[in-house]
Order: structure tokens, then C-alpha cells, then sequence
């Protein structure tokens, strides 16, 4: 919108008496009686709830009895290679055996199961992450003495982007 | 309610204090029945549409409180502009579903226009009857400089209503007016101007 200095446009009026007549002719109706009462009972239950906001039940959910991310990381892992051992027996039974040929091959899935691995570790380390969070999460949630630590621990956690480079790397690998 | 005052007010209504919006409700309820009522002349639907308006406000000011969700309120020294906004966007929602609803509702100020104009032509009579001045207008009563003045003003495009509503009924300034409906300052200016101007013509033209 418009940022110049508008105050010398706002205040000529070009015809005071006219102005005048406007002001009268298009003056408000009075308000029904109980209005404001009306509309702040249709719109108080609508405001936040300050215990409500800071136990957010969405960020209680992380962690804990959630989604059990470890698990699947290890089964992945124990899938890779199982796969991968599989394949090189049936290679080695194959007559013929392994040729040079199959060399690449076997090194790619070196390769993956390497990959495989890097995931895993990765997983646990989110996982550790969100066991972490939860705690602070936990802690914010129960008074006691260490209440303020955890908020200033929840703090940092949020300063430092910890939640979104979480959900980041949680929907780069899952 | 001044800007510090306001800005405060709307934090603390926005982090859950119902006295801070009760206060809020006070301070502007008032202004948005009176902009609603005299644009669509029904004070039942004024205060429906009042309170869906506060709906909205109150959604608004949590959103941008706990989530900074698009469309959230943005406290930067323009509430006043906003509230009219969400007031006026009511408005044309009502009117858009009455008309897909195809009944028979006109939501303009001109629903009685016939009415107006055959008052104003009723004026004119008397007015002629008595003899004309310099300003003619200046020999009517005030009242009926007044009535006069409403009916000419249900003439005016809607356009141009609208802009004499907010700055006379609901009591913006020009660039709060702008804001209000995201038109170009100068657009809302050359409309109030130009509206000003056909209403004197009409006013003297009637009476002449």
C-alpha cells in the first residue's frame, strides 16, 4: 500500500459545511442494547487456553510411545542383508559361479548396504533426538523443580531449529 | 483506544485474557454494527454479521499466536483496517449468498431508493415553494439537509458508498480506507472526492 505521507490529503476537506452534513447524515446507529455481551459470549471460548498452549498435545506426541522409528531402522538394516547375502549365494551356486562381471554388482550392493547402514545410524540418531525432546517435552509438563530448566531446554531446542531439522531429516529417510 | 493501548490489548486477548477482549468487543463492536447496519439496513443481520466478524477476529489472533499460520493477524499498527476488512468481506459474503439463493433481497443501501427518491423529489417541491437563495440547500431545516443527504447519497455508485461509510460511519482515514479495501490510496481518494462532489451537485441540482 501507499507509504507516503498522506496526513495533508487526510486532513482537506474541500467543503467544511458539506463534511459537516455527511458526518451527521451517515452517523452510526446506535448499537442494540447488549451487543457487546452478545458477541463476547459467541467469542471468548474461542480464546486460547493458557494451560492448553503450553502443554501443546501435538509436540506431546513425539517421542515416547510414538512411532517406534529404531525398530523399523534395524529391520531395514537386517532386510538389507539378509537380501544381500542371499544374493551372493545364489550367485555362487550359479554355475559358473561369480564372474568378473558380477563384480560391479556385488560392489553395488556393497554399496547399498553401506547406505543401508549410514540410514540406520541416522535413524537411531533422530530417534535419540526425539527420545531427548520428549523428556524436555515430559518434564515441561509435570511442576516441579525442574520446570524452568526444562522450558529453557525446550527454548534452545527451538532457538537452535531442532524440531525442523528433526521433521526434516525424518521426511528425507522415511 | 490509543495504538500502545491497542497493541497491548491485542496481545494479551491473543494469549487467552477474556477481560482484554472484552475490551476489544467494547471499544470497536459499536463502530463495525454502525458500518454494517447502514450498508445493508437490516440491524438483525448487522449484528449477525457483526458477530461473525469478531469470529473471525478472535480465529485470527489465536492463529497468530500459537501458529503464525497464514492469514493470521499481524499486529503492525493496522487493526482498525483489518477489522473493517473482515466486517465489509462478511458483508459481500452475505450479499454473494443471498444472491445464489436467488431471494429476493436487495443488500444496498438503495432497496428503499424509490422511497428516497420520491422524498427527495417531495423536497424539491417544498424547497422550490419557497424560494431559492444563493445556497438553496441553506433554506431547508437542517433535518431535512440531512434526509436529503441520505437519499442522495443511496444515488451514488457502491463504490463510492463504500468509501463514504468507512470514512463517515465508521470513521477511517483515507489510508486506513485503502487498506480496508486493498485499493491504491489515490483510487480511494479521487472516489471520496468525486463522490463529494456529485453529492453538492445533486443536492443544489434538487433543490434548484
Amino acid at each position: 500500500m501507499n507509504e507516503f505521507e498522506t496526513n495533508n490529503l487526510e486532513m482537506a476537506k474541500t467543503d467544511p459545511q458539506l463534511d459537516a452534513l455527511l458526518d451527521e447524515a451517515l452517523a452510526p446507529e446506535a448499537a442494540p442494547a447488549g451487543l457487546n455481551d452478545r458477541i463476547v459470549a459467541a467469542t471468548v471460548n474461542r480464546l486460547p487456553d493458557d494451560d492448553a498452549r503450553i502443554q501443546n498435545p501435538v509436540l506431546g506426541h513425539i517421542g515416547g510411545g510414538g512411532f517406534p522409528w529404531r525398530s523399523v531402522a534395524a529391520v531395514l538394516l537386517l532386510g538389507g542383508v539378509v537380501g544381500g547375502l542371499l544374493w551372493v549365494g545364489g550367485e555362487t551356486k550359479r554355475p559358473g559361479g561369480i564372474e568378473d562381471s558380477d563384480v560391479a554388482t556385488v560392489e553395488t550392493v556393497q554399496l547399498g548396504l553401506d547406505q543401508l547402514a549410514d540410514a540406520a545410524l541416522q535413524a537411531e540418531s533422530i530417534d535419540d533426538d526425539i527420545a531427548l525432546l520428549s523428556m524436555q517435552l515430559s518434564a515441561v509438563q509435570e511442576p516441579g523443580i525442574w520446570e524452568q530448566d526444562a522450558l529453557e531446554s525446550l527454548d534452545t531446542a527451538i532457538a537452535f531449529d531442532e524440531f525442523d531439522q528433526l521433521y526434516d531429516e525424518l521426511d528425507l529417510y522415511f | 483506544m490509543a495504538e500502545s493501548e491497542l497493541a497491548q490489548t491485542l496481545r494479551d486477548a491473543a494469549s487467552g485474557d477474556a477481560g482484554a477482549w472484552t475490551r476489544l468487543v467494547t471499544a470497536y463492536s459499536g463502530r463495525v454494527f454502525g458500518l454494517l447496519v447502514k450498508q445493508c439496513g437490516d440491524r438483525e443481520l448487522a449484528e449477525e454479521l457483526a458477530q461473525a466478524t469478531f469470529v473471525k477476529v478472535v480465529e485470527k489472533l489465536t492463529e497468530a499466536q500459537t501458529s503464525g499460520a497464514p492469514g493470521a493477524y499481524e499486529e503492525r499498527g493496522r487493526f482498525e483496517s483489518w477489522l473493517f476488512r473482515i466486517a465489509m468481506n462478511k458483508l459481500r459474503d452475505e450479499a454473494r449468498r443471498k444472491k445464489r439463493q436467488a431471494r429476493t433481497m436487495d443488500m444496498s443501501p438503495g432497496a428503499d431508493r424509490e422511497e428516497g427518491s420520491s422524498a427527495m423529489g417531495s423536497m424539491a417541491a417544498t424547497a422550490g415553494a419557497g424560494g431559492l437563495g444563493e445556497n438553496p440547500v441553506e433554506l431547508l431545516s437542517r433535518g431535512e439537509q440531512v434526509q436529503r443527504m441520505q437519499a442522495c447519497i443511496e444515488t451514488l455508485p457502491e463504490a463510492d458508498r463504500e468509501v463514504l461509510y468507512l470514512r463517515h460511519t465508521a470513521g477511517l482515514s483515507f489510508a486506513q480506507i485503502a487498506e480496508t479495501l486493498e485499493q491504491p490510496l489515490g483510487t480511494v481518494l479521487a472516489r471520496g472526492h468525486r463522490a463529494l462532489g456529485k453529492l453538492k451537485k445533486m443536492m443544489i441540482d434538487d433543490v434548484a
